[in-house]
Protein backbone atom coordinates (compact mmCIF):
# COMPACT_ATOMS: atom_id res chain seq x y z
CA UNK A 1 0.00 0.00 0.00
CA UNK A 2 1.30 3.44 -1.09
CA UNK A 3 0.35 6.45 0.92
CA UNK A 4 1.35 10.09 -0.05
CA UNK A 5 -0.07 12.85 1.90
CA UNK A 6 0.06 16.60 0.99
CA UNK A 7 3.20 16.10 -0.64
CA UNK A 8 5.10 19.66 -2.13
CA UNK A 9 8.40 19.48 -3.68
CA UNK A 10 9.75 22.99 -5.25
CA UNK A 11 13.29 23.57 -6.91
CA UNK A 12 15.00 26.69 -6.50
CA UNK A 13 11.62 28.55 -4.98
CA UNK A 14 9.75 26.95 -8.07
CA UNK A 15 6.86 24.56 -6.68
CA UNK A 16 7.25 21.28 -9.00
CA UNK A 17 4.27 19.28 -7.09
CA UNK A 18 2.18 21.02 -4.56
CA UNK A 19 -0.15 19.40 -2.17
CA UNK A 20 -0.50 16.15 -4.05
CA UNK A 21 -2.10 12.91 -2.01
CA UNK A 22 -3.15 10.05 -3.43
CA UNK A 23 -3.49 5.93 -2.59
CA UNK A 24 -2.73 3.25 -4.57
CA UNK A 25 -3.86 -0.12 -2.81
CA UNK A 26 -1.57 -3.51 -3.12
CA UNK A 27 -1.90 -4.97 -6.71
CA UNK A 28 -3.07 -2.20 -8.46
CA UNK A 29 -1.86 -0.64 -11.50
CA UNK A 30 -2.17 3.43 -11.04
CA UNK A 31 -1.25 5.65 -14.07
CA UNK A 32 0.09 9.23 -13.49
CA UNK A 33 -1.03 11.31 -16.35
CA UNK A 34 -0.31 15.01 -17.41
CA UNK A 35 1.34 17.00 -19.84
CA UNK A 36 5.44 17.15 -19.99
CA UNK A 37 6.60 19.35 -17.19
CA UNK A 38 3.75 18.48 -14.43
CA UNK A 39 5.98 16.89 -12.22
CA UNK A 40 5.34 13.55 -12.93
CA UNK A 41 8.80 11.85 -12.96
CA UNK A 42 9.63 14.18 -9.93
CA UNK A 43 6.76 11.87 -7.89
CA UNK A 44 8.14 9.02 -8.74
CA UNK A 45 12.03 9.71 -7.96
CA UNK A 46 10.41 11.32 -4.61
CA UNK A 47 8.63 8.06 -3.69
CA UNK A 48 11.43 6.05 -3.31
CA UNK A 49 13.49 9.10 -1.75
CA UNK A 50 15.69 9.86 -4.79
CA UNK A 51 14.73 12.89 -4.24
CA UNK A 52 14.07 15.08 -0.50
CA UNK A 53 10.74 16.36 -0.82
CA UNK A 54 9.60 19.98 1.11
CA UNK A 55 6.82 18.06 3.21
CA UNK A 56 3.94 16.20 2.98
CA UNK A 57 3.90 12.16 4.43
CA UNK A 58 4.73 9.06 1.55
CA UNK A 59 4.06 5.52 3.27
CA UNK A 60 5.16 2.32 1.73
CA UNK A 61 3.81 -0.06 3.77
CA UNK A 62 3.68 2.20 6.94
CA UNK A 63 6.96 3.16 6.63
CA UNK A 64 7.56 6.97 6.02
CA UNK A 65 9.96 7.27 3.15
CA UNK A 66 10.81 10.98 3.91
CA UNK A 67 12.03 10.27 7.38
CA UNK A 68 14.03 7.25 6.24
CA UNK A 69 18.01 7.69 6.61
CA UNK A 70 19.74 6.96 3.37
CA UNK A 71 20.77 3.09 4.45
CA UNK A 72 17.03 2.38 5.41
CA UNK A 73 16.27 4.20 1.63
CA UNK A 74 18.42 1.72 -0.11
CA UNK A 75 16.75 -1.40 1.69
CA UNK A 76 13.36 0.41 0.82
CA UNK A 77 14.63 0.07 -2.83
CA UNK A 78 15.54 -3.15 -3.12
CA UNK A 79 11.82 -3.75 -2.42
CA UNK A 80 10.20 -1.17 -5.47
CA UNK A 81 11.87 -1.79 -8.76
CA UNK A 82 12.23 1.71 -10.89
CA UNK A 83 12.16 1.53 -14.90
CA UNK A 84 13.49 5.15 -16.01
CA UNK A 85 12.88 6.49 -18.88
CA UNK A 86 16.20 6.28 -20.53
CA UNK A 87 17.28 2.36 -20.37
CA UNK A 88 19.81 3.51 -17.81
CA UNK A 89 21.95 0.44 -18.68
CA UNK A 90 25.95 0.34 -17.76
CA UNK A 91 27.75 0.48 -20.94
CA UNK A 92 30.43 -0.92 -19.53
CA UNK A 93 29.00 -3.80 -18.24
CA UNK A 94 27.71 -7.19 -20.21
CA UNK A 95 23.55 -7.32 -20.60
CA UNK A 96 23.88 -10.27 -18.05
CA UNK A 97 25.94 -8.25 -15.97
CA UNK A 98 23.55 -5.47 -16.13
CA UNK A 99 21.01 -8.10 -15.01
CA UNK A 100 22.49 -9.35 -12.51
CA UNK A 101 24.00 -6.48 -11.08
CA UNK A 102 21.60 -6.20 -7.77
CA UNK A 103 21.40 -10.47 -7.41
CA UNK A 104 24.76 -10.09 -7.03
CA UNK A 105 25.35 -7.25 -4.95
CA UNK A 106 22.56 -8.68 -2.47
CA UNK A 107 21.42 -12.03 -2.52
CA UNK A 108 23.62 -14.66 -1.41
CA UNK A 109 22.00 -17.42 -4.29
CA UNK A 110 24.52 -20.18 -6.02
CA UNK A 111 25.27 -19.68 -9.44
CA UNK A 112 22.65 -22.20 -10.58
CA UNK A 113 20.17 -20.11 -8.88
CA UNK A 114 21.09 -16.47 -10.29
CA UNK A 115 20.87 -18.33 -13.71
CA UNK A 116 17.55 -19.47 -13.68
CA UNK A 117 16.53 -15.63 -11.96
CA UNK A 118 18.14 -13.88 -15.06
CA UNK A 119 16.45 -16.28 -17.41
CA UNK A 120 13.17 -15.59 -16.05
CA UNK A 121 13.37 -12.17 -16.00
CA UNK A 122 14.55 -12.29 -19.43
CA UNK A 123 11.52 -14.82 -20.53
CA UNK A 124 9.25 -12.41 -18.31
CA UNK A 125 9.87 -9.58 -20.83
CA UNK A 126 10.17 -11.67 -24.07
CA UNK A 127 13.91 -11.91 -24.79
CA UNK A 128 16.29 -14.45 -25.67
CA UNK A 129 19.46 -15.43 -23.63
CA UNK A 130 21.74 -15.33 -26.65
CA UNK A 131 21.53 -11.24 -25.89
CA UNK A 132 23.56 -12.00 -22.35
CA UNK A 133 26.89 -11.54 -23.47
CA UNK A 134 26.61 -8.49 -25.96
CA UNK A 135 26.81 -5.13 -24.60
CA UNK A 136 24.06 -2.71 -24.20
CA UNK A 137 25.33 -0.44 -27.30
CA UNK A 138 24.70 -3.74 -29.30
CA UNK A 139 21.60 -4.02 -29.27
CA UNK A 140 17.83 -1.68 -30.19
CA UNK A 141 16.53 0.78 -27.89
CA UNK A 142 13.30 -1.04 -27.45
CA UNK A 143 15.60 -4.02 -26.29
CA UNK A 144 17.42 -2.23 -24.09
CA UNK A 145 14.00 -1.03 -22.23
CA UNK A 146 13.29 -4.53 -21.92
CA UNK A 147 16.52 -5.61 -20.35
CA UNK A 148 16.22 -2.69 -18.31
CA UNK A 149 12.60 -3.95 -17.50
CA UNK A 150 14.48 -7.35 -16.79
CA UNK A 151 16.82 -5.73 -14.05
CA UNK A 152 14.43 -4.35 -11.79
CA UNK A 153 12.16 -7.79 -12.41
CA UNK A 154 15.41 -10.13 -11.75
CA UNK A 155 15.41 -8.56 -7.99
CA UNK A 156 11.24 -9.59 -7.57
CA UNK A 157 10.36 -6.10 -6.29
CA UNK A 158 6.72 -5.53 -4.50
CA UNK A 159 6.31 -2.32 -6.31
CA UNK A 160 6.68 -1.74 -9.69
CA UNK A 161 7.98 2.37 -10.46
CA UNK A 162 7.67 3.24 -14.08
CA UNK A 163 8.69 6.43 -15.64
CA UNK A 164 7.38 6.95 -19.09
CA UNK A 165 8.63 3.49 -20.21
CA UNK A 166 7.68 3.79 -23.96
CA UNK A 167 9.10 7.55 -24.54
CA UNK A 168 10.99 7.16 -28.10
CA UNK A 169 9.69 3.67 -28.86
CA UNK A 170 7.17 3.01 -32.06
CA UNK A 171 3.60 2.18 -32.21
CA UNK A 172 4.61 -2.11 -31.91
CA UNK A 173 7.48 -1.87 -29.41
CA UNK A 174 4.94 0.60 -27.22
CA UNK A 175 2.22 -1.69 -27.23
CA UNK A 176 4.27 -4.76 -26.83
CA UNK A 177 6.12 -2.55 -23.40
CA UNK A 178 2.55 -2.16 -22.28
CA UNK A 179 1.07 -5.58 -22.65
CA UNK A 180 4.08 -6.62 -20.24
CA UNK A 181 3.95 -3.98 -17.70
CA UNK A 182 -0.21 -5.25 -17.29
CA UNK A 183 1.41 -8.96 -17.25
CA UNK A 184 4.23 -8.55 -14.89
CA UNK A 185 1.95 -7.01 -12.37
CA UNK A 186 -0.39 -9.28 -12.65
CA UNK A 187 1.97 -12.17 -12.81
CA UNK A 188 3.73 -11.18 -9.77
CA UNK A 189 1.18 -9.17 -8.13
CA UNK A 190 2.98 -5.95 -7.65
CA UNK A 191 1.98 -2.43 -7.31
CA UNK A 192 2.78 -0.85 -10.23
CA UNK A 193 2.68 3.38 -10.74
CA UNK A 194 3.10 3.92 -14.50
CA UNK A 195 4.20 8.06 -15.74
CA UNK A 196 2.77 8.73 -19.19
CA UNK A 197 1.59 10.41 -21.59
CA UNK A 198 -0.27 7.42 -23.22
CA UNK A 199 -4.34 8.10 -22.24
CA UNK A 200 -5.23 5.19 -24.72
CA UNK A 201 -2.95 2.71 -22.95
CA UNK A 202 -3.90 3.71 -19.31
CA UNK A 203 -7.14 3.29 -20.06
CA UNK A 204 -6.78 -0.37 -21.18
CA UNK A 205 -4.26 -1.49 -18.85
CA UNK A 206 -4.50 1.29 -15.24
CA UNK A 207 -6.89 0.00 -12.35
CA UNK A 208 -6.67 3.80 -11.28
CA UNK A 209 -5.73 7.20 -12.77
CA UNK A 210 -4.18 10.17 -11.17
CA UNK A 211 -4.09 13.23 -13.52
CA UNK A 212 -1.91 16.00 -12.83
CA UNK A 213 -1.70 19.93 -14.21
CA UNK A 214 0.89 22.08 -13.04
CA UNK A 215 1.78 20.39 -10.02
CA UNK A 216 -1.89 19.68 -8.54
CA UNK A 217 -3.59 16.64 -8.92
CA UNK A 218 -7.25 17.19 -11.12
CA UNK A 219 -8.56 13.77 -10.91
CA UNK A 220 -7.57 10.55 -8.82
CA UNK A 221 -10.32 8.00 -9.52
CA UNK A 222 -10.90 4.29 -10.85
CA UNK A 223 -9.86 4.58 -14.96
CA UNK A 224 -14.35 4.17 -15.42
CA UNK A 225 -14.75 7.50 -14.00
CA UNK A 226 -12.55 9.37 -16.03
CA UNK A 227 -15.07 9.87 -18.55
CA UNK A 228 -16.87 11.74 -15.99
CA UNK A 229 -14.95 14.43 -15.25
CA UNK A 230 -15.64 18.15 -16.41
CA UNK A 231 -11.98 19.27 -16.52
CA UNK A 232 -11.10 19.82 -20.03
CA UNK A 233 -7.55 18.91 -19.82
CA UNK A 234 -8.97 15.48 -18.65
CA UNK A 235 -11.52 15.77 -21.40
CA UNK A 236 -8.62 16.37 -24.11
CA UNK A 237 -7.09 13.15 -22.91
CA UNK A 238 -10.07 11.29 -23.11
CA UNK A 239 -11.03 12.16 -25.94
CA UNK A 240 -8.00 10.20 -27.47
CA UNK A 241 -9.57 7.05 -25.96
CA UNK A 242 -12.84 7.43 -27.82
CA UNK A 243 -11.09 8.45 -31.18
CA UNK B 1 31.81 35.18 -2.36
CA UNK B 2 29.18 33.21 -1.39
CA UNK B 3 29.33 32.41 -5.27
CA UNK B 4 33.33 31.04 -4.58
CA UNK B 5 33.11 29.52 -0.94
CA UNK B 6 29.91 27.33 -1.56
CA UNK B 7 31.52 25.03 -3.89
CA UNK B 8 34.83 24.94 -2.35
CA UNK B 9 32.57 23.97 0.70
CA UNK B 10 30.98 21.43 -1.24
CA UNK B 11 34.05 20.28 -2.61
CA UNK B 12 35.76 19.55 0.44
CA UNK B 13 33.05 17.66 2.22
CA UNK B 14 32.60 15.41 -1.20
CA UNK B 15 36.08 14.90 -0.44
CA UNK B 16 36.31 14.30 2.95
CA UNK B 17 32.83 12.02 2.30
CA UNK B 18 35.06 10.12 -0.58
CA UNK B 19 37.72 9.11 2.17
CA UNK B 20 35.82 8.01 4.82
CA UNK B 21 33.60 5.47 2.24
CA UNK B 22 37.67 4.65 1.64
CA UNK B 23 38.57 3.77 5.01
CA UNK B 24 34.91 1.77 5.15
CA UNK B 25 36.14 -0.08 2.65
CA UNK B 26 32.93 -1.06 1.64
CA UNK B 27 33.53 -1.05 -2.57
CA UNK B 28 34.42 -4.15 -4.63
CA UNK B 29 37.89 -5.10 -4.70
CA UNK B 30 37.50 -5.94 -8.29
CA UNK B 31 36.09 -2.78 -9.73
CA UNK B 32 39.15 -0.72 -7.97
CA UNK B 33 41.59 -3.42 -9.41
CA UNK B 34 40.10 -2.76 -12.79
CA UNK B 35 39.97 0.88 -12.74
CA UNK B 36 43.79 0.85 -11.42
CA UNK B 37 44.56 -1.44 -14.37
CA UNK B 38 42.29 0.99 -16.88
CA UNK B 39 43.95 4.13 -16.12
CA UNK B 40 47.36 3.04 -16.11
CA UNK B 41 47.57 0.82 -19.17
CA UNK B 42 45.60 3.15 -21.13
CA UNK B 43 47.75 5.98 -19.42
CA UNK B 44 51.15 4.80 -19.53
CA UNK B 45 52.42 4.99 -23.10
CA UNK B 46 51.01 8.66 -23.11
CA UNK B 47 53.18 9.67 -19.63
CA UNK B 48 56.30 7.76 -20.78
CA UNK B 49 56.25 9.75 -24.00
CA UNK B 50 55.60 12.87 -22.16
CA UNK B 51 58.56 11.63 -19.72
CA UNK B 52 61.26 10.62 -22.27
CA UNK B 53 60.62 14.62 -23.84
CA UNK B 54 60.86 15.95 -20.15
CA UNK B 55 63.63 14.84 -19.52
CA UNK B 56 65.37 15.61 -22.97
CA UNK B 57 64.53 19.11 -22.63
CA UNK B 58 66.08 19.68 -19.36
CA UNK B 59 69.21 17.84 -20.61
CA UNK B 60 68.99 20.35 -23.56
CA UNK B 61 68.44 23.35 -21.03
CA UNK B 62 71.07 22.52 -18.98
CA UNK B 63 73.26 21.48 -21.56
CA UNK B 64 73.65 25.34 -22.79
CA UNK B 65 74.43 26.27 -19.34
CA UNK B 66 76.89 23.40 -17.74
CA UNK B 67 79.12 23.69 -21.17
CA UNK B 68 80.18 27.31 -20.37
CA UNK B 69 81.42 25.94 -17.12
CA UNK B 70 82.97 22.67 -18.44
CA UNK B 71 80.85 20.74 -15.80
CA UNK B 72 78.86 18.58 -18.39
CA UNK B 73 80.21 15.57 -16.19
CA UNK B 74 77.20 16.76 -13.72
CA UNK B 75 74.90 16.94 -16.26
CA UNK B 76 72.56 13.41 -15.73
CA UNK B 77 72.89 14.69 -11.68
CA UNK B 78 71.27 17.67 -12.43
CA UNK B 79 68.48 16.80 -15.03
CA UNK B 80 67.50 13.78 -13.47
CA UNK B 81 67.05 15.49 -9.86
CA UNK B 82 65.34 18.41 -11.30
CA UNK B 83 62.99 16.35 -13.25
CA UNK B 84 62.12 14.01 -10.09
CA UNK B 85 61.72 16.49 -7.72
CA UNK B 86 59.83 19.11 -9.88
CA UNK B 87 59.24 18.85 -13.61
CA UNK B 88 58.64 15.25 -13.67
CA UNK B 89 56.00 15.34 -11.45
CA UNK B 90 54.14 18.39 -12.25
CA UNK B 91 54.40 17.67 -16.20
CA UNK B 92 52.99 14.07 -15.26
CA UNK B 93 50.30 15.75 -13.14
CA UNK B 94 49.03 17.97 -16.15
CA UNK B 95 49.02 15.43 -18.37
CA UNK B 96 47.07 12.81 -15.94
CA UNK B 97 44.83 16.32 -15.99
CA UNK B 98 44.01 16.29 -19.71
CA UNK B 99 43.67 12.64 -20.03
CA UNK B 100 42.21 10.84 -16.68
CA UNK B 101 40.37 13.82 -15.25
CA UNK B 102 38.31 14.71 -18.09
CA UNK B 103 37.58 11.06 -19.15
CA UNK B 104 36.57 10.51 -15.16
CA UNK B 105 34.58 13.75 -15.57
CA UNK B 106 32.90 13.03 -18.20
CA UNK B 107 32.48 9.58 -17.96
CA UNK B 108 30.64 9.91 -14.70
CA UNK B 109 28.79 13.30 -15.94
CA UNK B 110 27.41 10.83 -18.73
CA UNK B 111 26.38 8.11 -16.08
CA UNK B 112 24.54 10.96 -14.55
CA UNK B 113 22.52 12.41 -17.26
CA UNK B 114 21.17 9.22 -18.29
CA UNK B 115 20.49 8.39 -14.78
CA UNK B 116 22.80 5.41 -14.29
CA UNK B 117 23.25 6.70 -10.67
CA UNK B 118 19.92 6.99 -9.75
CA UNK B 119 19.37 2.77 -11.27
CA UNK B 120 22.03 2.11 -9.18
CA UNK B 121 20.43 3.87 -5.92
CA UNK B 122 17.27 1.94 -7.11
CA UNK B 123 19.15 -1.35 -7.26
CA UNK B 124 19.78 -0.94 -3.58
CA UNK B 125 23.55 0.00 -3.82
CA UNK B 126 25.23 3.60 -3.30
CA UNK B 127 26.54 4.77 -6.45
CA UNK B 128 29.44 6.90 -4.30
CA UNK B 129 30.54 3.62 -2.75
CA UNK B 130 30.20 1.42 -6.11
CA UNK B 131 31.04 4.11 -9.04
CA UNK B 132 32.72 7.06 -7.64
CA UNK B 133 35.32 5.40 -4.73
CA UNK B 134 36.84 3.20 -6.64
CA UNK B 135 37.87 5.84 -9.68
CA UNK B 136 39.15 7.92 -6.99
CA UNK B 137 41.50 5.52 -4.92
CA UNK B 138 42.45 3.94 -8.52
CA UNK B 139 43.72 7.80 -10.14
CA UNK B 140 45.53 7.77 -6.85
CA UNK B 141 47.07 4.44 -7.18
CA UNK B 142 47.73 4.42 -10.65
CA UNK B 143 49.31 8.24 -10.59
CA UNK B 144 51.93 6.24 -8.51
CA UNK B 145 52.55 3.99 -11.57
CA UNK B 146 52.74 6.21 -13.91
CA UNK B 147 54.88 8.29 -12.26
CA UNK B 148 57.34 5.55 -11.78
CA UNK B 149 56.90 5.26 -15.54
CA UNK B 150 57.07 8.41 -16.64
CA UNK B 151 60.30 9.45 -14.75
CA UNK B 152 62.12 6.25 -15.78
CA UNK B 153 61.19 7.57 -19.32
CA UNK B 154 62.83 10.89 -18.41
CA UNK B 155 66.06 9.17 -17.62
CA UNK B 156 66.09 7.59 -21.07
CA UNK B 157 65.16 10.70 -22.95
CA UNK B 158 67.79 12.84 -20.77
CA UNK B 159 70.37 10.11 -21.46
CA UNK B 160 69.53 10.25 -24.99
CA UNK B 161 70.19 13.76 -25.28
CA UNK B 162 73.09 13.69 -23.44
CA UNK B 163 75.32 11.34 -25.61
CA UNK B 164 74.00 12.55 -28.86
CA UNK B 165 73.71 16.22 -28.08
CA UNK B 166 76.02 17.05 -25.16
CA UNK B 167 78.31 14.30 -26.16
CA UNK B 168 78.62 12.71 -22.84
CA UNK B 169 78.77 9.34 -22.34
CA UNK B 170 76.12 6.94 -20.90
CA UNK B 171 78.85 6.41 -17.95
CA UNK B 172 79.14 9.79 -17.26
CA UNK B 173 75.79 10.89 -17.54
CA UNK B 174 74.76 8.22 -14.80
CA UNK B 175 77.44 8.26 -12.72
CA UNK B 176 77.13 11.59 -10.66
CA UNK B 177 72.87 10.85 -10.97
CA UNK B 178 73.19 9.15 -6.95
CA UNK B 179 74.91 12.01 -5.89
CA UNK B 180 72.00 14.59 -6.72
CA UNK B 181 69.20 12.32 -6.70
CA UNK B 182 69.07 11.34 -2.83
CA UNK B 183 66.37 10.33 -1.31
CA UNK B 184 64.66 14.09 -0.28
CA UNK B 185 64.49 14.39 -4.45
CA UNK B 186 62.72 10.89 -4.95
CA UNK B 187 60.43 11.62 -1.63
CA UNK B 188 59.56 15.02 -3.08
CA UNK B 189 58.80 13.70 -6.33
CA UNK B 190 56.59 11.32 -4.66
CA UNK B 191 54.62 13.29 -2.35
CA UNK B 192 54.40 15.92 -5.66
CA UNK B 193 52.34 13.07 -7.28
CA UNK B 194 50.55 12.00 -3.99
CA UNK B 195 49.07 15.66 -3.47
CA UNK B 196 48.76 16.23 -6.99
CA UNK B 197 46.65 12.83 -7.82
CA UNK B 198 44.71 13.27 -4.64
CA UNK B 199 43.26 17.23 -6.05
CA UNK B 200 42.98 15.60 -9.47
CA UNK B 201 40.84 12.67 -8.35
CA UNK B 202 38.34 14.93 -6.12
CA UNK B 203 37.97 17.26 -8.64
CA UNK B 204 36.91 15.27 -11.91
CA UNK B 205 34.84 12.87 -9.53
CA UNK B 206 32.91 16.11 -7.84
CA UNK B 207 32.83 17.81 -10.99
CA UNK B 208 31.54 14.50 -12.95
CA UNK B 209 29.21 13.42 -9.87
CA UNK B 210 27.63 16.98 -9.86
CA UNK B 211 26.65 17.17 -13.33
CA UNK B 212 23.67 19.23 -14.15
CA UNK B 213 21.90 20.37 -17.49
CA UNK B 214 22.37 17.35 -19.77
CA UNK B 215 25.02 17.27 -22.59
CA UNK B 216 26.26 20.71 -21.74
CA UNK B 217 26.87 20.10 -18.29
CA UNK B 218 29.22 16.78 -19.01
CA UNK B 219 31.30 19.55 -21.53
CA UNK B 220 31.10 22.26 -18.82
CA UNK B 221 32.11 19.48 -16.18
CA UNK B 222 35.44 18.70 -18.01
CA UNK B 223 36.34 22.12 -18.75
CA UNK B 224 35.88 22.72 -14.98
CA UNK B 225 38.17 19.89 -14.27
CA UNK B 226 41.10 20.73 -16.91
CA UNK B 227 40.80 24.09 -15.23
CA UNK B 228 40.42 24.01 -11.18
CA UNK B 229 43.20 20.67 -11.68
CA UNK B 230 45.31 22.54 -13.50
CA UNK B 231 45.53 25.80 -11.30
CA UNK B 232 45.08 23.35 -8.27
CA UNK B 233 48.40 21.75 -9.07
CA UNK B 234 50.61 24.93 -9.69
CA UNK B 235 49.27 26.30 -6.61
CA UNK B 236 49.51 23.01 -4.63
CA UNK B 237 53.43 22.94 -6.11
CA UNK B 238 54.49 25.93 -4.86
CA UNK B 239 52.94 25.00 -1.33
CA UNK B 240 54.59 21.36 -1.27
CA UNK B 241 58.03 22.58 -2.51
CA UNK B 242 57.55 25.43 0.38
CA UNK B 243 56.98 22.53 3.23
CA UNK B 244 59.35 20.31 1.66
CA UNK B 245 62.28 23.12 2.12
CA UNK B 246 61.13 23.98 5.31
CA UNK B 247 61.09 20.06 6.25
CA UNK B 248 64.65 19.52 4.83
CA UNK B 249 65.50 22.77 7.39
CA UNK B 250 64.42 20.80 9.45
CA UNK B 251 65.78 17.77 9.10
CA UNK B 252 69.79 19.45 9.00
CA UNK B 253 68.58 21.05 12.01
CA UNK B 254 67.89 17.83 14.44
CA UNK B 255 70.93 16.16 12.40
Amino acid sequence: MIQVTGLIKSFSAQPILNEISFEVAKGQILFVLGQSGTGKSVLLKCLIGLLKIDSGEIKIDQQRVEKMSNSELLVLRRKCGMVFQQPALFDSLSIEENISYGLVRHFKLSKKEQVDRIEEALASVKLDQKILNLKPSQVSYGMQKRISMARTLVLQPEILLFDEPTTGLDPVSTTAINRLIFDISKQYKTTSIVVSHDMKCAYQIADQILFLEKGRVIFDDRKEKISQSNHPLVKSFFSEVRL
Amino acid sequence: MTQFLDPVGHHILFFLQLVKLTFKSEFRRHDLLTQIWTVTSQSLPTIMMAGFFVGAVMTIQFTLQMRDFGALSYLGGLATSGTFREVGPLLIGFMLCGKVGAFTASELGTMKITEQFDAIRCLGSDPINEIVVPRFLGIIISSGFLLVGGLFASILGGMFLGVFYANVSVEEYLRHIPRFLIGISILSGFVKSLVFSILLASVCTYQGYHVTGGAKGVGRAVVRTAVISMVGIVTLDWLTSFSMEIFIQIVKEVR
